[in-house]
């Protein structure tokens, strides 16, 4: 059994700005399907919000239908169908594709396999008994700024994926960038910073943890960048 | 139930350098010089409130009248000091966008062997007048024009009095055409400047292709209160 916990909150350079929560998170726990899912609009385009939050609930309603195939060859096409689904709804509105711009990160356990699948800056962290990895760490360009969206036309080339045994892991941490400084022991190598998750994942498994617990985390958090802010957690029980 | 884990305190924040290559030739003299240090003091001070310009942006200072030199070498927001300019000399423009260019690329060194992140550095050329060093500022505008379409720098123009030639400031950049201050408007020309920096200082996640370039640079506040239509 899996307990996941998590939450989205805006960042202070946001709010200042009277913009909401560009970032969205959700999970699904379908038969023996497990979805995680967190994305991150583009802080410099108009739909950012509505980008992230499609591209969440498009993966939700494709996780629901607790999908059979190798996990890897699933979110292949779960992110494809995001980019299509983020094209439809931008054509609708007579918008350019790049106004809905997010980053997306998807793990997704099917039978005995775990998935990962990354577009853009977000940080997936996994643990097991050989301690805390981060997965396919984004390599970003030039400028700290920079970053890959799910609505770019080659999407396909930007897609980092990473497909492992499930019963050597027994915690995933699912982030965006806001937190990068906060989680990670050394930006250049995306190592994680080790007491941070040990402590994520005790309080995940502790009776009463919650949502509303993580978001009030998320909202006292001194990140140093003002960004929004997502974290969702799922450990074994 | 309350969740207070362990976090990482000494993570380095990201920098943006800015550098401003001033025209400080003799036909500065007078208000427009004036002006032009009560702005740049101004400017110190609000880069000093705002808690992540101060931090994150870093600014140098060269200065083109007679010779261009480096006034103020790139220094952390935190740290910046006013220096009161003198007036002297002609205008060698394309001297001192050289000598911007080296300084951007030092630092950009600099960050790289210290493992800091950073954000396209901005260079800013404020000018009365017109280029005296012909030959040096055609092959300064060729070599400035390659690294902006190389994405290495923002280059913002701007030009000051009557006597400007504009159509010399609209050679320095591919993107972006120069801006004419309204009179001498530098104290509200540095106050947008802090204003655009903390937005930079806060600026996250721009896409690395796919759209044109000038798609990708920071949105920036309007210049409306010191920019002539």
């Amino acid at each position: 059994m899996w307990k996941i916990i998590g939450g989205s909150i805006a960042g202070s350079s946001h709010t200042r700005e009277n913009k909401g929560c560009d970032d969205a998170n959700n999970w699904v726990v379908a038969g023996s399907t497990v979805c995680l899912t967190v994305a991150d609009g583009a802080g410099s385009k108009p739909q950012a919000a509505r980008g992230s939050r499609l591209a969440v609930d498009t993966v939700q309603k494709l996780a629901f239908n607790q999908p059979t195939c190798a996990p890897d060859v699933w979110l292949h096409e779960v992110f494809g169908e995001v980019h299509r689904e983020l094209d439809r709804e931008a054509n609708g509105d007579g918008l350019p594709r790049q106004h809905f711009a997010a980053t997306l990160a998807i793990a997704v356990l099917i039978g005995d396999q775990l998935a990962i699948g990354q577009v853009g800056d977000t940080v997936v962290v996994v643990g097991g008994p050989a301690g805390y990895t981060t997965i396919d760490p984004a390599g970003h360009g030039e400028y700290a700024n920079e970053t890959d969206f799910i609505t770019h036309s080659d999407w396909a080339a930007r897609l980092r994926m990473t497909v492992c045994p499930a019963e050597a892991v027994d915690a995933i941490f699912l982030s965006t960038d806001g937190l990068r400084y906060k989680i990670l022991d050394d930006l250049t190598a995306a190592k994680p910073y080790e007491p941070f998750f040990t402590d994520l994942a005790e309080f995940a498994r502790t009776d009463g943890s919650d949502n509303a617990a993580i978001e009030r985390f998320l909202s006292t958090v001194d990140d140093q960048t003002g960004d929004d802010k997502t974290l969702v957690v799922a450990v074994r029980t | 139930m309350d969740f207070a884990p362990r976090v990482k305190e000494d993570n380095p924040d990201p920098r943006i350098a800015c550098a401003l290559l001033l025209d400080t030739s003799y036909s500065m003299s007078g208000s427009p010089m004036e002006e032009l240090n009560a702005g740049f003091q101004l400017f110190c001070q609000e880069v000093h409130d705002d808690d992540l310009t101060a931090k994150r942006a870093e600014i140098a200072v060269i200065t083109f009248g007679g010779m261009a030199r480096v006034e103020i070498p790139f220094t952390e927001g935190r740290d910046l000091q006013p220096k009161p300019l003198q007036p002297s000399g002609n205008t060698p423009m394309g001297a001192a966008i050289d000598l911007g260019l080296n300084q951007i690329e030092a630092r950009k060194t600099e960050y790289k062997a210290a493992g800091l992140e950073y954000y396209r550095p901005w260079l800013f050329v404020l000018s009365d007048g017109e280029p005296t060093d012909g030959p040096v500022f055609t092959a300064a505008v060729q070599r400035l024009r390659a690294v902006e379409a190389a994405r290495g720098v923002t280059v913002f123009g701007i030009g000051v009095g009557s006597q400007v030639n504009m159509s010399a400031l609209g050679q320095l950049s591919g993107e972006r055409t120069p801006i004419r201050l309204q009179g001498v408007s530098f104290r509200e020309f540095f106050s947008w400047l802090s204003r655009s920096l903390s937005s930079a200082s806060s600026s996250n996640a721009f896409g690395s292709s796919d759209s044109s370039a000038v798609d990708q640079q920071i949105p920036l506040p309007s210049p409306a209160g010191w920019a002539a239509v």
